[in-house]
């Protein structure tokens, strides 16, 4: 049942300079876009906890100051983390959903996708 | 065809969703889950869309080891949750 990573016949990727943009590719490559994004936002968050709670916390909120963190930049940061979360988090889901083999026709492609952005923009704007 | 990395993924995420909307302190408890997500989401990233052996056996190799650096940096997260 199960086969090795590497030995086993992948489908193929989504190539954004390849191929014209469909409704399903762009999806596709937008859930791997906001994944590496979410890992690049963790990672950073990670290593800012990491620079608060060190020891010598003076001398590093030398390097802290310079970035001089505005209102603006912090409410944008948020935006793009919750925009990036919900849309894998619902991109995932609907791709489990597919991968059980429900709604796996072309008809429902439109209409899902239509239904996961209005969901996607009614929960950033009332967040 | 079914391979195990593939079902992992998903029932990893399915584990760190329903937390996310139970609690964020039961998040916490599932960091772990959420590192294997993002490292077997970029080696299969990798795998994709880089095609040269040595750049990527390079890749894989750095991969592991910031997942692993990254693991070790979720204490500070234990000390938050204890200190509040």
């Amino acid at each position: 049942m199960f086969i090795k990573f590497k030995i086993s016949n992948r489908p193929i990727a989504p190539h954004l300079l390849v191929y014209t943009p469909q409704l399903s590719s762009l999806f596709s490559i937008w859930h791997r876009i906001s994944g590496v994004g979410l890992a690049f936002f963790f990672t950073t968050f990670l290593i800012f906890i990491r620079i608060i709670l060190s020891s010598n916390f003076a001398c590093n909120l030398l390097t802290l100051i310079s970035f001089e963190i505005s209102q603006w930049i912090i409410i944008y940061f948020n935006l793009f983390i919750l925009l990036f979360l919900f849309y894998h988090l619902f991109n995932g889901t609907r791709h489990i959903i597919w991968d059980f083999g429900f709604l796996l026709d072309i008809k429902y492609l439109s209409k899902f996708s239509l239904f996961l952005l209005v969901s996607l923009s009614l929960i950033l704007i009332f967040q | 065809m079914i391979t195990f990395q593939w079902l992992i993924v998903r029932v990893v995420a399915l584990f760190i969703s329903l937390t996310i909307l139970i609690d964020i302190e039961m998040f916490v408890v599932m960091l772990s889950f959420l590192i294997i997500h993002i490292s077997i989401g970029l080696k299969a990233i990798i795998h994709d869309y880089i095609h040269f052996q040595k750049i990527k056996l390079m890749l894989l190799i750095l991969l592991r080891v910031s997942a692993i650096e990254i693991s070790r940096s979720f204490r500070t997260f234990y000390i938050i949750i204890k200190n509040t």
